[in-house]
């Protein structure tokens, strides 16, 4: 009670001091307006994150996140398909656990707690990093990680135009452009894309009896979107507006198992959202304050229609809409104390709302977090980091999440870092959860976890050479896991079942290596995962020790870049381990391990870039998801011009 | 070298139940035991067979795939048993296959129906699939696995019962459909056509026959619980309602079963309940308690009086099948494949 008593005391310390250092912006303030950050970022920061390279970003700049996080990080991708749901799982985690953060503003739906990466381009963000560990402190959910996408304003550069234009394999068709204009107080950004494919691609239905050669039937996308970015470096700080505008329409294949099914079925999902946001940076000497307002609009419509198999009447109609309005307001300060001592705190109220007609009625919740962090440096080389998150929903506190972060970098051995991590953090049932009819369950308590990082880290850049290693290991308990289950009601319900334990090792390594006319860029990533159900009930069904569903064990990356001149040569290979769809010791349902092959070949001629690239080169037979096709070798030329 | 692998697997199968003590030459092949279907979890196209060897007192899991090298499909959700071949019902996947029931080898099947759920063999030429969202039931031929027509009784059907030469069909599912759910109808087999139907509560769920020729109907009352679930019996001759004995509003009972001597019921009702035909009230004790135990199915032994039932409570987790005493006594469990469902003798 008494150190409740005091953390109370200390949050209410914080506030004032939130409101005093906005009362002080007029008079510290500084007037050179070419300054468009603090000098914090000179701290030592955590090794717990990771930015994806300019190389890696720019290669695959007109595909998805999904696709990015594939072939360049650690993070396992769940896909059903080109155009089909794609949710990550980062450290042995599920898709619910990997929070998905735009310019700090979580885009893990509210309904569901997932991202499907395959909506979201990677031409959008010129920043996408992944964080783990302490990183992940600020926010709740992020068990596995955080994977990152931000935005990036640029001043001084003029105009300047780029379009690109992609063509593939089954009617495959992509169009990207940026307009931009930029000049010592203002940066303008507009972004466009518009991808499609009718995705009917071949594939050897080994489902049904004869094994028979099929068209992917009822696969096709469409999806469209614009950005619109404003960056105004005022004398005060910077002021950004951002508006991210996105329409996505997708139709659903059947599994393989059911394509011989009587009757016509049509089955559809199409998405469309809003996500806008301002923010003002003020900043000063050795400090900084955050201001950040957003308001998403989330609208999901879900159809399915199918027909007699004996007559054209229509026997089964879903036609579900699942709308989400969401506001996130963000204060946040930063200051530095001492020379070796950084103290940050913020505020953070989110409101979500969800209108469904899988719902009773409209649901909502209100969130309010309060985060201080501390950073702090003992000698030259130990460098701490804690906080303190205390998150408020619906007026019930959730407790006090502490993390530790502690960094050691030996002066002796430059380059070299060593990182160790404690956090404990939480994730509230998402609103299906509770709310869903029929099934949802309001009885449920947040899951709970508990995670542990150490990390080796090395960085060497020369000029002409470069490295970066990173090898880490982590544990992670999560309590209160939420899974549904079938009841006699013939529905099921999310009950808070599991207790889970995820550990493992990961290691990543990027170098690049110019010599004369010559760039070598190599990236590759190999991570172990071991995720078991530790409740007692998963003794009973003999699932004890066995992997979870849909995680493997083994999952690695490799990349590699080769410039010369004018030419570019890339080669990018996946290996994904097998994974359990049951968690049978014994199942037969265990999907094989597959290694994809993927190669580019490209050319620059002045303004004007082109590349061929062939996706899955050894033709590899394969499925992501039990019973779910996926494309054989497939084409794809890319030409674009850029103009600065 | 995969078939090869199958091929020898079948027949191991073979000889390995061959070898065993079989008192009856009808169980020459897989043995005595019972096959249990394995439902799968929706989409995941995860069904499975798998066999209870009772001489072995071993289960053998995943025959289907095993076997045949390709998965069973989505949702099998019955399965029956005519002329040593085995009737797989998968309702998601639209098909029924047909295999052998010794080797369970693939022999034939029918697909493109939208989604059948029961069949019932009437003869060697012909028999009835119900179906959840159809509004009537088809007619096939179970020789030769061809379809013959598409019978339409205005409502979707799904259990079914041969009494003479009429079929009881249960209208379970008011799934986008006007008409009610509270019906048994009546069809002449001669004629495939609907003769008749006896209003009884929503949801009628299962059906058995007792000693004494009349028909019991389990009612679950409805998705919502818009009506008492009742246990009602049914002179079939007249189609008249002898008596009902209504459940508390908020159970959900199902699976109504019945003994080799027809005399005594058995049903689930989240545990496991029995009366006896005579009973004129519902038994408030279970005879089994399901605990932590999601029971989905129930089967009673046609020689002995052993009780089969199928926990359905795993996910993504193969399940229990049990066995019990009739007097609720458990003799022993045996882990099957994801949400057993259907269980089926083999004597």
């Amino acid at each position: 009670m008494k150190r409740r008593a005091v953390i109370c005391c200390f949050l209410i310390c914080l506030n004032l001091f939130i409101v005093r250092s906005q009362s002080l912006n007029d008079t510290i303030m500084l007037n050179q307006v070419d300054v468009i950050d603090s000098v914090l970022r000179k701290q030592p920061v955590s090794v717990m994150e990771r930015k994806f390279d300019t190389i890696s970003l720019e290669k695959i700049r007109t595909s998805n996140v999904s696709q990015l996080l594939m072939t360049h990080s650690p993070v396992f991708i769940k896909t059903y398909g080109p155009g089909g749901l794609s949710t990550a799982s980062f450290r042995g985690t599920t898709a619910g656990h990997t929070l998905v953060l735009w310019n700090d503003f979580r885009l893990n739906a509210p309904n569901l707690g997932q991202v499907d990466f395959s909506l979201i381009p990677v031409f959008f963000s010129e920043n996408i990093g992944l964080s783990w560990g302490g990183k992940t402190a600020r926010q709740s959910g992020g068990f596995g990680g955080v994977v990152a996408l931000d935005n990036k304003s640029v001043f001084n550069k003029g105009f300047s135009t780029e379009l690109m234009q992609t063509i593939g394999s089954f009617r495959s068709l992509g169009t990207f452009a940026t307009f931009s204009y930029s000049n010592r107080k203002i940066h303008l950004r507009t972004k466009f894309f518009q991808n499609s494919s009718r995705n009917d691609f071949e594939f050897l239905n080994t489902a049904v009896i004869p094994k028979t050669y099929m068209k992917q039937p009822n696969a096709d996308y469409f999806n469209f979107g614009f950005m619109q970015e404003v960056h105004w470096l005022t004398k005060y700080g910077m002021l950004t507006a951002t508006s991210w505008n996105q329409w996505n329409d997708k139709k659903l294949p059947p599994i393989m198992t059911n394509m011989k099914k009587g009757g016509k079925t049509e089955e559809y999902a199409d998405e469309k959202f809003s996500r806008n946001y301002l923010s003002f940076k003020p900043i000063w000497q050795k400090g900084s304050l955050l201001l950040k307002s957003a308001y998403f609009a989330e609208r999901q419509h879900y159809f399915l229609r199918t027909t007699s198999a004996v007559s054209d009447e229509t026997v089964s109609l879903v036609d579900a809409t699942n709308n989400a309005d969401i506001f996130n307001e963000i204060v946040q300060v930063e200051q530095q104390i001492f020379k070796s001592w950084c103290f940050l705190a913020k505020v953070q109220w989110d409101f979500e709302k969800v209108y469904s007609n899988n719902y009773r009625e409209t649901k909502q919740r209100n969130t309010i977090s309060f985060f201080v962090e501390t950073k702090f440096s003992l000698f030259r080389d130990v460098h701490f980091v804690t906080s303190v998150r205390n998150d408020i929903v619906d007026g019930k506190t959730q407790g006090y999440f502490p993390s530790a972060n502690l960094t050691y970098t030996p002066v002796f051995l430059k380059g070299f870092s060593l990182t160790l991590s404690g956090i404990k953090n939480y994730r509230p049932p998402s609103l299906n959860d509770l709310y869903w009819y029929p099934g949802g369950n309001e009885q449920l308590n947040p899951e709970k976890g508990t995670s542990y990082d150490a990390s080796l880290d090395y960085k060497l850049s020369k000029k002409d050479f470069s490295i970066n290693a990173h090898f880490g290991a982590f544990l992670s308990y999560i309590d209160n896991w939420i899974q549904w289950k079938p009841t006699a009601y013939r529905y099921w319900i999310p009950v808070n079942i599991s207790k889970v334990f995820a550990r493992g090792f990961e290691v990543h390594i990027d170098a690049m290596y110019k010599h004369d006319n010559l760039k070598y860029f190599v990236s590759a990533n190999y991570v172990f995962t071991k995720t078991t159900n530790e409740d007692p009930q998963s003794a009973f069904f003999d699932s004890e020790g066995a992997q979870l569903i849909y995680i493997p064990k083994h999952h690695a990356n490799l990349f590699l870049n080769i410039d010369y001149k004018t030419w570019n040569f890339s080669y990018t290979f996946e290996f994904t381990g097998k994974r359990n769809t049951s968690t049978d010791k014994d199942d037969f349902f265990v999907l094989p391990n597959y290694n994809l092959h993927h190669i580019s070949f490209g050319k620059r001629f002045g303004y004007i870039k082109t590349e061929l690239r062939i996706n899955n080169l050894f033709n590899m037979d394969y499925q992501a998801v039990l019973w779910h096709a996926m494309p054989k070798i497939n084409y794809e030329f890319f030409i674009s011009y850029k103009f600065i | 070298m995969k078939k090869i692998n199958y091929l020898l697997f079948a027949i191991v199968v073979i000889f390995s139940a061959c070898s065993k003590d079989n008192d009856n030459n009808q169980n020459q092949g897989i043995g005595k035991g019972f096959f249990v279907l394995n439902e799968g979890t929706f989409t995941y196209a995860n069904a499975s067979l798998s066999f209870f060897n009772e001489d072995s007192l071993k289960i053998t899991n995943n025959l289907f795939f095993r076997v045949n090298n390709v998965p069973l499909g989505d949702v099998a959700n019955s399965m029956t048993h005519w002329n040593n071949k085995l009737y797989l019902v998968v309702n998601n996947s639209g098909y029924i296959y047909k295999v052998d029931e010794k080797t369970i080898l693939y022999e034939s099947q029918l697909a493109g129906m939208h989604s059948p759920r029961e069949i019932l063999i009437i003869s060697d030429t012909k028999a009835y699939v119900s179906d959840l969202y159809e509004m009537g039931f088809h007619v096939i031929n179970p020789s030769t696995m061809e379809y013959i027509r598409f019978v339409r009784t205005g409502k979707s059907t799904e259990n079914m019962l041969l009494l003479g030469d009429e079929v009881f069909i249960t209208n379970w599912s008011q799934y986008e459909q006007q008409m009610p759910n509270n019906t048994v109808q009546i069809v002449d087999s001669k004629t495939d056509q609907v003769i008749d139907s006896v209003i009884v509560t929503k949801e009628p769920n299962s059906m058995v026959v007792d000693a004494n020729g009349k028909l019991w109907v389990l009612c679950s009352g409805g998705w919502e619980g818009e009506e008492t679930p009742a246990l009602i019996q049914i002179d079939p001759q007249t189609r008249t309602i002898i008596k009902k004995l209504d459940f508390d509003a908020l159970s959900y009972p199902s699976r109504l079963s019945i003994n080799k001597q027809g005399d005594r019921l058995y049903y689930i009702n989240s545990d496991v309940f029995t009366l006896t035909v005579e009973d004129s009230h519902l038994p408030e004790e279970p005879l089994i308690e399901a605990g932590k135990h999601y029971f989905y199915n129930i089967a009673l032994h046609p020689q002995t009086a052993t009780l089969v039932l199928a926990d359905g409570s795993g996910f993504a987790e193969k399940s229990y099948v049990f066995r019990y005493h009739d007097d609720g006594r458990l003799i022993d469990s045996v882990q099957a494949g994801i949400m057993p469902n259907k269980i089926v003798f083999n004597y």
